[in-house]
């Protein structure tokens, strides 16, 4: 399994092209999707949106999709937005 | 509109909460704590919650949520409003506003703390009592709380548990019984596309959503696109949920008050039936709030006698899902509008401009043999009328400055231990904005010398046969064009011996001066001048009240003070009602028109022989029925070559700080309203002339500054001296 990557700590507007760019390489290399969340104090809106779709591409594509040791900021605002078990569900 | 705009819309209706919260505490003071009065306050501070919600105020929106658990107790009636609660409620609301104060940058965040324990106190207290006299409704009993279950099973007065009948004791014991008379609101909440634009966050509304008792909240993504069309930009997520019932449906549309095209449907339907919401409880499957902070106080939940008398099931009054978002904001909405300062300064510049053109043409068809046709009369009535109603738009109530006069007593209340009664008359007053915006400085600071230097303390108030609290009446009323604003005190009243001899003492008067209790008085307004004991850090350090007079003077208003030893002080404060157009005289020096403000003008006069008498080169004293008052020859102080032959010249009487002057011109040539213009914006700022004019003939007239000509005269006299 591919070591998993990062996710920055702040999570907003700004950092979602980057995230956006991140996974789709890794889907384009056709690599399994294995996220940190461990250091996530903020999650917004735009970047929810990169991560799930994200997570539809791994699924229809039959990759591994996990956010592994959600901070419980992380946590908190996935499950406020209604989405907790959807990204912390396990492989897509 | 971008995000920026929209804050600073959210930090205008914070400071109008603000003015409404102040009012209504100033009723709850009076004793008058009604039902609508207590829901104004909750609605100001949760309005101020869910704005602060969304633009990221976490520490205003933590502290107004603290502050509105309170106040919900309040307004539901769990909490009773005492003496001590208001107190704890105004401390709250002092620090609320400077909580919206460190959110617009305006200082640092306040230290909350202490405010929020006796919140929390204020809260607690309240709690445990009515739980003794109702039943507390099983929605909110802790479901491994043996006891709390137990005491579910005691017959309360109302829900009495039939003695006989088991199955109905056991429904007691089901949790949705209270909730289910109350239909949940459904909310369906998609932002719009470029929600994201200017740095808006949607999650931020949801968070507050939640804090207010969100639940169900469901994902709805059809709308995300895959991954490689998938533009960062842009919003694609909606949401449904549902919210409790007691949230009103305003509060809910409240949190999405700055945001503009997100679609947003809030409506009530009928709840599930009992089995299914008690099912759901049981497995533990209903969603409970996320991210609600751990407030200190735990809003009661709806006794079952006021869910028996909640709202008849949806069916009989369905909420129209399709009913218009906020109508009764709308109403309100279309009553007011908000417009930038700016463009209103641009239309009130244009339309001085245009008084100034009419007068203007008024004066080309006059040289024509034209003037006093009716289409001219007209003209000039709808210019003037046109000018007074532009310039009311910039007036505002006098109220914008006094809402902010309790809290200043309160903090000197508890700075000096002294008690004061506050009486604020005046308060719809209008007076021009600009006039509002720079009166706040001066008029705190004779409040502060009031209540440090007036107002006893209560044992040297009982011991002077007085009440133990101080009076201190604030008031404000137009009167002759002018705008009149008191500050009195039932104090100790100025003490003129003390004045006089600290005044010799400090070099501002000769030992051996004659002044009258009027001049003695007017030396606290001299610079440096103190009598207090010992320097405060309420009243500054003795070099307040000249720069009161000087901000007042700046304003082209004038400060008296009467007083009566032992019996209390009284400070007036005379302002014009606008600065923007002035009633003077024109009259010509030399060659040079001047317009001297009528509002200084007592009287004008030819100087009879014998009347005048000349002291030195420059000085004069002209005999007005006994009363010996300084000549000002304009010509000579401004430089101007003027008619020197007293015989030939008008003396104009005008009153001043300083008392009364004659001003010495060559002739009047008319009496009218005039556009003030800025030298200082325009040329640079002149001693003795205040501002400029055009007239009708296309001259620029100066206007004078009469209490600047007066004291440049005494200059040069002292200094020829």
């Amino acid at each position: 399994m591919a070591n998993p990557e990062q996710l920055p700590a702040v999570l907003n507007s700004a950092a979602a092209q980057p995230l956006l760019d991140l996974l789709k390489e890794r889907l384009a290399d056709n690599e399994p999707i294995i996220l940190d969340g461990s250091a996530v104090s903020q999650l917004g809106q735009a970047c929810l949106q990169v991560l799930l779709g994200a997570r539809a591409a791994a699924g229809s594509r039959e990759l591994t999709f996990i956010i592994n040791n959600p901070s419980e900021a992380l946590s908190m605002m996935a499950d406020m937005a209604g989405c907790g078990e959807l990204l912390f569900a396990g492989e897509a | 509109m971008d995000l920026d705009a929209i804050q600073q819309m959210f930090f205008q209706e914070s400071e109008e909460g603000l003015q409404a919260l102040e009012s209504c505490f100033g009723l709850c003071r009076e004793g008058a704590d009604d039902a609508e009065t207590i829901n104004t306050i909750f609605r100001a501070v949760h309005s101020i919650k869910g704005g602060a919600g969304a633009f990221g105020h976490e520490h205003l929106q933590a502290f107004a949520h603290h502050y509105e658990g309170v106040l919900d107790q309040l307004r539901s009636g769990t909490l009773t409003m005492t003496p001590a609660l208001l107190d704890v409620l105004l401390a709250a609301f002092d620090i609320l506003t400077d909580h919206v104060a460190a959110a617009r940058g305006e200082r640092s965040t306040p230290d909350d703390n202490a405010v929020l324990a006796a919140l929390a106190g204020a809260g607690g207290e309240q709690h445990a009592a009515p739980a003794e006299s109702v039943a507390p409704a099983a929605s909110v009993a802790p479901a491994d709380d043996f006891d709390a279950l137990l005491g579910l099973l005691e017959p309360s007065p109302a829900a009495p548990a039939p003695q006989d009948d088991f199955d109905a004791l056991l429904s007691l014991l089901e949790p949705a019984a209270a909730p289910e008379a109350a239909p949940r609101w459904q909310i369906s909440v998609r932002p719009g596309g470029d929600a994201f634009a200017n740095g808006g966050e949607p999650l931020l509304l949801l968070r507050e959503l939640s804090r207010m008792g969100a639940t169900n909240v469901a994902l709805e993504e059809p709308g995300l696109p895959p991954i490689e069309e998938l533009d960062v930009q842009r919003s694609y997520l909606g949401w449904s949920l549902e919210m409790p019932s007691d949230v009103s449906k305003d509060d809910i549309e409240a949190v999405f008050e700055f945001v503009d095209g997100w679609q947003l449907q809030v409506h009530q339907e009928a709840t599930s039936s009992l089995a299914e919401t008690a099912a759901l409880a049981e497995s533990g499957s209903v969603p409970e709030p996320v991210g609600v902070e751990a407030a200190p106080v735990i809003p009661l939940p709806i006794a079952p006698a006021q869910a028996a008398s909640a709202p008849a099931p949806v069916a009989s009054k369905p909420a129209p899902a399709s009913a218009p978002a906020g109508e009764g904001a709308a109403a309100a909405a279309s009553a007011t509008i908000r417009v930038e300062l700016d463009k209103l300064d641009r239309l009130v510049n244009l339309v001085g401009e245009l008084v100034i053109t009419q007068a203007m043409l008024a004066q080309r068809l006059s040289e024509h043999g034209l003037a006093g046709n009716s289409e001219l009369t007209s003209l000039e009535n709808l210019t003037r009328e046109l000018q007074e109603s532009a310039m009311s738009i910039r007036a505002q109530p006098m109220k914008t400055v006094f809402n902010r006069v309790p809290r200043i007593i309160r903090e000197l209340e508890a700075d000096t231990g002294k008690r004061v009664r506050l009486q604020l008359d005046g308060e719809m007053t209008e007076v021009d904005k600009t006039v509002v915006e720079r009166i706040g400085e001066p008029l705190t600071h004779l409040i502060r010398n009031a209540v440090d230097h007036g107002i006893e303390s209560p044992e040297e108030r009982l011991a002077a046969g007085k009440s133990e609290d101080g009076m201190l009446r604030v008031g404000a009323e137009q009167r002759s064009g002018r705008i009149v604003i008191t500050v009195a005190d039932d104090g100790r009243g100025i003490d003129r011996a003390r004045v006089r001899a600290k005044a010799v003492e400090r070099g501002i008067v000769a030992s051996d001066a004659m002044l009258s209790d009027e001049e003695i008085d007017n030396l606290i307004f001299a610079p440096g001048f103190s009598t207090a004991e010992k320097v405060s850090n309420i009243s500054g350090r003795g070099v307040g009240m000249d720069v009161v007079r000087r901000n007042v003077q700046a304003l082209g208003g004038r400060i008296g003070v009467s007083s009566r030893f032992g019996s209390g002080a009284s400070f007036t404060l005379s302002l014009p009602l606008t600065l923007a157009v002035l009633d003077g005289m024109i009259v010509k020096v030399g060659e040079q028109t001047f317009v001297v403000p009528l509002g200084n003008i007592v009287e004008s006069l030819r100087a009879q022989p014998g009347q005048l008498n000349h002291l030195a080169d420059d000085a004069a004293i002209l005999d007005v029925r006994g009363a010996q008052l300084p000549v000002l020859p304009i010509g000579a102080l401004l430089g101007i070559p003027a008619q020197a032959d007293p015989d030939s010249t008008v003396m104009i009487v005008v009153d001043t700080d300083a008392g009364q002057a004659v001003i010495m011109v060559d002739t009047i040539e008319d009496q009218r309203q005039v556009v003030v213009k800025s030298l200082e914006a325009n040329y640079r700022a002149i001693p003795g002339v205040s501002g400029a004019t055009i007239l009708g003939d296309g001259r620029v007239a100066l206007i004078l500054d009469v209490e600047g000509v007066l004291t440049q005269a005494r200059r040069r006299q002292a200094i020829a001296a």
